[in-house]
């Protein structure tokens, strides 16, 4: 099964690079406004060129964050 | 060690005496304790344009408070460009980028009436290019032993070089080099109460340190900032003294004005208490800066390259 993600509705969809996946999911419990300034979205932009995070500016920051807690054992 | 080419240059320095020597691309600056324990202080300069010059707090910053052997020394942060690698350096030389270079003033004030000192120093040997006091700059200091403690009190400890210690530095590019024997030792722990000379030896470029040399304009120039002259909105040298505002200059800032995008991100309650876990050890004020911090900071680690991350 794919990865679990928090998104409001069941959806199938292509991911980048991974093939056709069902997502499922539970229901997200918040939805977080995060900012970004033009130098920082470098970032997101880079890591969207790579792929392997996503190709939404969502994803990427979602994804990323969740790697990060990961890393941070949390 | 790398093979360098034929010794060009030798002089001996006396205390207390400085030399600007050019010393080019690929060539190899060798800086020798005569007798051990004598502090040095080093300028050094683009000797294509002396407005480019070592940078102290560039290599500091870029490097660790003290710079050891296989360090690039830096030129200043307008123009950001290596200057010199330190092929060798013997394990008794501490170095130091924090202490400048002394001058007169400290002297008499501690009651030594007109005194030797670096900056004193570094003005009569630039003297011979033409250069004025006010292009002398803060040294990298080769033996000198300092330390600094928890709350930034900085302190000389006694000089830990040994006859025949020598310092090789290699040329990146065509540089004025200034070493200097500092005049502060006969009064304090930078040279152990006396003064002692020290040699200079400048070796042409051999096919080995021209090829190092490219190895590290490979690595480490083309990035944005490391600027020449000309990009420089304002690059004609003042030739005055005075400073008169321009009313017809405008500034032109870097990615200014600051602009923000902001991004919906969605997160379950599992993803929001883990969150909430960082918020409250302190990484950030509210969720969101949590995310945007946890993002950078996962990119620091990551994907910059080169970067030393602790």
């Amino acid at each position: 099964m794919g990865r679990v993600e928090a998104y409001a509705t069941r959806q199938v969809k292509k991911l980048g690079g991974q093939g056709w996946q069902i997502r499922v999911h539970q229901m997200a419990s918040k939805f977080i406004e995060v900012t970004f300034n033009q130098q920082q979205y470098v970032v997101i932009e880079r890591l969207k060129t790579e792929g392997q995070f996503g190709r939404t500016d969502e994803e990427i920051v979602r994804n990323i964050f969740l790697e990060f807690l990961r890393q941070e054992g949390v | 060690m790398l093979q360098y080419g034929p010794l060009k240059t030798e002089v001996v320095l006396q205390p207390v005496s400085g030399k600007a020597l050019p010393v080019l691309r690929g060539e190899v600056l060798r800086i020798i304790q005569e007798e051990g324990e004598q502090c040095v202080d080093f300028n050094a300069f683009n000797l294509h344009d002396y407005k480019e010059f070592l940078g102290v707090s560039n290599t500091r910053s870029r490097n660790a408070f003290r710079v050891k052997k296989g360090d690039i020394i830096w030129t200043v942060s307008s123009r950001d460009r290596p200057m010199f690698l330190i092929l060798e350096i013997s394990e008794t030389c501490r170095t130091d980028l924090l202490g400048g270079r002394c001058r007169a003033s400290l002297f008499d004030r501690r009651g030594y009436g007109l005194h030797t000192n670096c900056q004193d120093t570094l003005a009569a040997a630039i003297g011979e290019y033409d250069l004025t006091p006010d292009d002398a700059h803060d040294s990298l200091n080769l033996w000198m032993n300092t330390e600094w403690d928890s709350v930034g009190r900085y302190f000389t400890l006694r000089n830990t070089g040994r006859k025949g210690d020598y310092v090789d530095l290699l040329a990146t590019i065509d540089t004025l080099s200034v070493p200097a024997t500092c005049g502060s030792g006969d009064v304090g722990w930078t040279s152990n109460f006396s003064l002692k000379p020290i040699r200079v030896q400048v070796f042409d470029a051999s096919d080995e340190t021209l090829a190092r040399v490219e190895e590290i304009e490979r690595h480490n120039t083309g990035f944005k900032g490391q600027r020449t002259p000309d990009e420089f909105k304002v690059n004609k040298i003042k030739a005055d003294r005075e400073l008169r505002r321009n009313p017809n200059y405008v500034p032109e800032f870097v990615n200014y004005p600051i602009t923000t995008k902001r991004i919906q991100i969605p997160l379950s309650t599992e993803e929001l208490a883990k969150t909430n876990q960082l918020l409250e050890a302190g990484l950030g004020k509210d969720v969101a800066e949590v995310i945007r911090i946890g993002v950078i900071l996962w990119y620091m680690r990551n994907r910059e390259p080169g970067r030393r991350f602790r």
